[in-house]
């Protein structure tokens, strides 16, 4: 990369880390660390909700996955514009006013210890995990491209966050996501200008292109249990998805406990009712437009330059091979393309629209499948998951963005990772202060001690997030890794909360209709693996609500007799 | 039944005896009233706009939350609607 570049992300990571050092302005207590005194704006609130979702996974993943497989994963998000109108007269108001720092603190207040406990405990074992699958996205794909050791690109990432996200607390946090906001859509716009600039044919023909190949079929309204990304999982599924994330994960719910009134937290997370979908059709667009530029670009046979070094080193025949039939693969396409965009041929033959569309897909399916022999081989030679879809956007930001916009994008990828990673370092310390050291080990102490132990708390996540990004790069598609590690608490804290909202329930039955939930997850995933995991939300928030109404029942009956 | 209930707010008040009232009728404990001031308690379109129902500190109960319910998701509908507009133009226009 030349030198302007990483000049620019410098510049960058010197500007996060020197202004979040100075936002340590009312950090002098817990309240105003770990919740800015309740003080914030409610746009500055919804930018850093915003933020702390739009991770590193989600730019280079979700553009990836826009590229090899379309958009129907915006399905995906269909639920969290009702999700959030929900939340604003639900839990949003009761945790406000609760004036808790935790929502797991409210648990305890509604029920008992142990609940709340169990819940953070699950928090921080989910949170925990995910975060380190944060930092090893876009750490594995520096290091793949720049050829550096996997540790300094965890460390390039996770040092300076630690560093802001310890020292200013969430101020540090919420402002920094603002400013990293503003980043990462200034980088998603300036790349589709820049591909719309370099395609050789108009947006929509570009459109018509990428359309015959799938990647526009955006809906798909088939019920299937088994289909991760239909119209009905996302609706369905999905609300039970974004319910319990925003409404139970403390990650979020901190976000917005730090909202001046009920209103503007109500207004913060209504940002992203409005704006969500369409910014997640966008990241998913520049997939697809990558992948149309790729069309009229010959693309490398493989997108990770170490597995394509290891492969060329260790099997140079089946290499070169591979080589040459892709080569002639992807001229065949191109042609093929040129002749379905640019309809050279003759147009009074009744039906060569449709043997021209069928040619042009068949010769995209064609190279694919020399493609995906390239990556079986891969795999063969070093043993990894080859699959290439994190590194098909840095590569074309490398090879063809001009110069500046490569150091733009690169800064985009660290304040993604940053703002989601802040975000979840500070939530993860907060839970285990407040639910843990200041419930259990230390309940009277100084405000003072308290920062002390909040700061430290902070590091300790940093280092144990870093020490499970190096492990976590051989978990295979990253998005799904973040997704999975939730989704086997997510549904049951959720039945918790809403039995908390409801008059009946009493603390026996939220605690063991929790276990029953999480049981009941871990029973669909054993004998129904088939079953996708958007469903685990709605099997883990159903089976807790109703056993903890069934047992309230009969123990309040039992209670009333005795 | 609901004669037998006492006509007092449980819980935190949200301050003085209309609100308790208010409470009353939405728990039922009016249903045997049946006078239309207290039919239209329930029914918000009938009810005339009235300024949100400002509540003591710590209270769950913030402003008349059936309205701001129907207001929000109706906004949020909408723009949800011409999102899937927009991707259904690509999904029809383009898609296979």
């Amino acid at each position: 990369m030349h030198w302007l570049n990483w000049v620019i992300v410098a510049v960058y990571i010197a500007y996060v880390v020197i202004d979040g050092l100075r936002r340590t302005k009312n950090t002098t207590n817990i309240e105003g660390y770990f919740l800015a005194s309740r003080s914030l704006p409610w746009w500055a609130v919804g930018l850093s909700v915003m933020a702390t979702q739009l991770s590193a996974v989600t730019l280079i993943g979700t553009t990836g996955q826009g590229a090899t497989d379309g958009m129907r994963f915006v399905q995906f998000y269909f639920g969290l514009p009702i999700a959030m109108v929900i939340l604003g007269v639900t839990i949003v108001p009761f945790l406000h006013a609760a004036k808790v720092f935790t929502a797991y603190e409210f648990l305890e207040r509604r029920f008992d210890a142990k609940t709340r406990s169990l819940t953070s405990f699950l928090f921080l074992l989910s949170r925990g995990m995910s975060c380190g699958a944060i930092i090893s996205a876009p750490a594995v794909v520096f290091s793949a491209i720049f050829g550096w050791p996997l540790l300094y690109s965890v460390a390039l990432i996770g040092v300076p966050t630690v560093a802001y996200t310890m020292i200013g607390g969430v101020q540090a946090v919420t402002w920094a996501d603002v400013k990293q906001m503003v980043v990462i859509v200034a980088a998603l716009f300036a790349i589709v200008v820049t591909l719309l600039v370099q395609l050789p044919v108009t947006p929509m023909e570009a459109l018509q292109v990428a359309g015959a190949t799938g990647r526009l079929d955006v809906f798909d309204f088939r019920f299937s249990l088994t289909e991760t990304y239909t119209f009905w999982s996302g609706i369905l599924g999905g609300t039970f998805l974004m319910l319990s994330y925003f409404g139970t994960d403390q990650s979020q719910v901190q976000r917005y406990l730090t909202a001046k009134s009920v209103d503007e937290a109500r207004s913060s997370l209504l940002m992203s009712a409005y704006w969500k979908i369409p910014l997640q059709a966008l990241v998913l667009l520049v997939g697809v437009l990558i992948f149309v530029f790729y069309l009229f670009t010959k693309p490398p046979l493989l997108f990770n330059p170490a597995h394509e070094r290891a492969v060329a080193s260790a099997a140079p025949a089946e290499w070169a091979d591979l080589q040459l039939r892709y080569d002639v693969a992807t001229q065949i396409r191109q042609q093929a393309t040129d002749t379905y965009v640019l309809k050279d041929y003759p147009a009074d033959i009744p039906g060569i629209e449709g043997i021209a569309r069928e040619s042009f897909v068949e010769s995209v399916n064609d190279a694919e499948a020399v493609r995906t022999e390239a990556l079986a081989l891969a795999g063969k030679v070093t043993g990894e998951n080859t699959r290439d879809v994190n590194y098909i956007t840095p590569t074309f930001v490398l090879d063809q963005l001009p110069l500046g916009l490569a150091g733009l994008f690169i800064a985009a990828l660290l304040a993604a990772a940053m703002s989601s990673i802040a975000a979840e370092l500070n939530s993860l310390a907060t839970a285990t202060v407040i639910d843990f050291y200041r419930r259990w080990a230390k309940p009277v102490a100084t405000d003072a001690h308290y920062l002390r132990v909040s700061k430290v708390a902070t590091a300790g996540w940093g280092i144990f997030a870093c020490v499970v990004a190096t492990y976590a790069a051989t978990l295979g598609s990253l998005i799904e890794v973040v997704n999975r590690f939730g989704s086997f608490f997510y549904g049951s804290i959720l039945g918790v909360f809403m039995l908390a909202m409801l008059k009946r329930p009493t603390a026996l039955g939220a605690f063991v209709g929790l276990i029953s939930g999480m049981g009941a997850v871990a029973a669909v995933s054993v004998y129904a693996p088939q079953i996708s995991f958007l469903w685990h939300n709605v099997v883990g928030a159903v089976t807790v609500v109703v056993v903890g109404s069934v047992l309230s029942l009969f123990g309040g009956r039992a209670a009333a007799t005795a | 039944m609901a004669a037998e209930q006492p006509l007092k707010s449980r819980g935190r008040t949200t301050g003085g005896g209309v609100a308790s009232s208010h409470r009353a009728a939405r728990e039922g404990q009016f249903d045997d009233l049946e006078t239309p001031a207290i039919r239209a308690l329930d029914d918000d379109e009938a009810r005339p706009e009235a300024p949100p129902l400002k509540v003591a500190e710590g209270s769950f109960r913030v402003m008349s939350e059936t309205t701001y319910f129907r207001r929000t998701l109706v906004r949020v509908l909408i723009v949800q609607a011409l999102t899937l507009m927009v991707l259904g133009w690509l999904h029809w226009t383009f898609g296979r």
